[in-house]
């Protein structure tokens, strides 16, 4: 449990004390009265700082998250704080499990970048989602609850978020990877080989679709229940509809159940039916396998990505520098992938 | 000038048993990252072993594929550039095998348990 006085971040080079900093932006939403204590910072994800914290308004006591940004390296590929804050209220009034979204941090509070939202109980953590005793009931329902929710992200009208046209992504895929791995300056054949597949075999034009951009095992909060809600919007973009469901399917998130390709929790089968229940868009299975491989490629490039910030932009950690390493185990899947051993 | 015993890789198995033995007693929040510590020291273990046998193997495959010399650096650079320019469109087997090859190698280094669940 961290105290407060040893939580960090944007926004710090403030004289104030962090406590009252985030008490007065709070007292903004809840009044003045209102008190706070720190509960923890739970370690995770390269792209944000996440703040647990209980808010006490009288004899109640209710806990929130504050996401900050951490990562302003080259080649950024995560959208900003307002950006992903819009996309929550997006999801909510759309129905789909999502923590609601309570404050957006302005620059007078001066804790950076970043907002507020309501704290959802259970699990991220995939190896326990897959393992677990305590999922075991939840786990047969997970493959067919991300169908339905796929399909409900995939029916937002395009105009509700708009504000997504203009990424990297949205526009061409393929060319946003290759340009970020340039970016890095390292040699990576099996990138190459992976970008100049998809460039050669790249699949019919279809309608663009809202992409969550991230949605897979270690972004969903799951309970006995099942999924509760769904996190990490950062990498939200236009684009095809198979892409969201390839990711989802990537061996990289299986932690070696390769048995239930889902997640490493469900059947494929279970997953397309439930899509194709809830969506206009029909599921196609080679249009799939081709986002598989894009998704190892991009996959790999955002862990060059964090290993380069660890070599070169003093984000100096044990996981980035894994990361970087890490890069050769994706691309193993990639290459294995496109020649067919792997599935 | 040679050093002293232990060697290097006795070090990094020393200071590897060590953190292993601490796991138990780290605090829950730092549990992760001693793990990540002990897989880094692995790659270190194994790179240092292994690493060499693999690069000379490497630039054999790629002078050959490449039909010319180089040190393994130049010689990736050239294949990248090849294979953007599309120059193995019409045939990617041999290339294909051998960026496969490497990837394995690089994997037996990187996570050597992950090429048992294939």
């Amino acid at each position: 449990m961290a105290k407060a006085s040893t939580v960090t971040g944007q926004g710090d080079q403030s004289d104030k004390p962090f406590d009252d900093r985030l008490r007065n932006a709070l007292a903004r939403r809840f009044g003045e009265a209102v008190q706070l204590e720190i509960v923890g910072e739970p370690s995770m994800g390269g792209s944000n700082h996440t703040l647990l914290f209980d808010l006490i308004e009288g004899s109640a006591r209710g806990r929130l998250v504050m996401r900050r940004e951490t990562y302003t390296g080259l080649g950024n590929p995560f959208l900003p704080p307002e950006n992903q804050y819009r996309l929550l209220q997006v999801a909510r009034r759309h129905g789909i499990p999502v923590p609601e979204p309570v404050l957006e941090l302005t620059p007078e509070d001066e804790l950076g970048r970043g907002f507020v939202m309501s704290y959802i109980a259970g699990e991220t953590i995939p190896r326990r989602i897959i393992r677990d005793a305590a999922f075991a009931e939840a786990r047969p329902k997970l493959a067919a609850q991300c169908g339905e929710i796929l399909a409900r992200i995939h029916a937002i009208d395009l105009g509700e978020v708009d504000f997504l046209a203009d990424i990297d992504d949205s526009r061409d895929p393929i060319a946003a990877q290759r340009h970020r791995l340039d970016l890095y300056g390292e040699t990576h054949p099996a990138l190459e080989v992976g970008l100049r597949w998809l460039e050669r075999n790249r699949p019919q034009h279809q309608t663009p679709v809202m992409l969550h951009g991230d949605f897979r095992n270690g972004n969903f909060i799951v309970g006995t229940d099942g999924i509760r809600a769904v996190l990490d919007w950062e990498c939200s973009h236009f684009g095809h509809a198979m892409e969201d469901l390839g990711w989802l399917c990537l061996r990289s998130w299986r932690f070696g159940h390769n048995d239930d390709p889902v997640g490493g929790f469900g059947r494929r089968e279970d997953l397309y039916t439930a899509y194709q229940a809830a969506s206009p868009i029909a599921i196609g299975p080679a249009e799939i396998h081709y986002w598989e491989v894009f998704g190892f490629v991009r996959w790999a490039v955002l862990n060059v990505m964090q290993g380069y910030g660890h070599v070169h932009e003093n984000r100096r950690s044990l996981v980035f520098a894994a990361c970087g390493r890490n890069t050769a185990v994706i691309e193993y899947d990639l290459i294995e992938t496109i020649l067919g051993r792997l599935d | 000038m040679a050093q002293d015993r232990p060697q290097a890789d006795d070090l990094i198995r020393t200071v590897r048993a060590f953190i292993e033995r601490l796991a138990p007693d780290i605090p829950q929040a730092q549990q992760f990252d001693a793990r990540v510590a002990v897989h880094l020291l692995g790659i270190v273990e194994r790179e240092d072993n292994e690493a060499a046998g693999y690069d000379a193997a490497e630039t054999d495959r790629l002078r050959r594929l490449l039909g010319r010399d180089g040190d393994l650096a130049d010689l990736n650079t050239e294949l990248c550039r090849r294979i953007r320019a599309g120059e193995f469109d019409d045939d990617w087997g041999a290339m294909l095998d051998h960026v496969a090859e490497t990837m394995t190698d690089k994997v037996r280094i990187v996570d050597p348990r992950r090429l048992a669940d294939t």
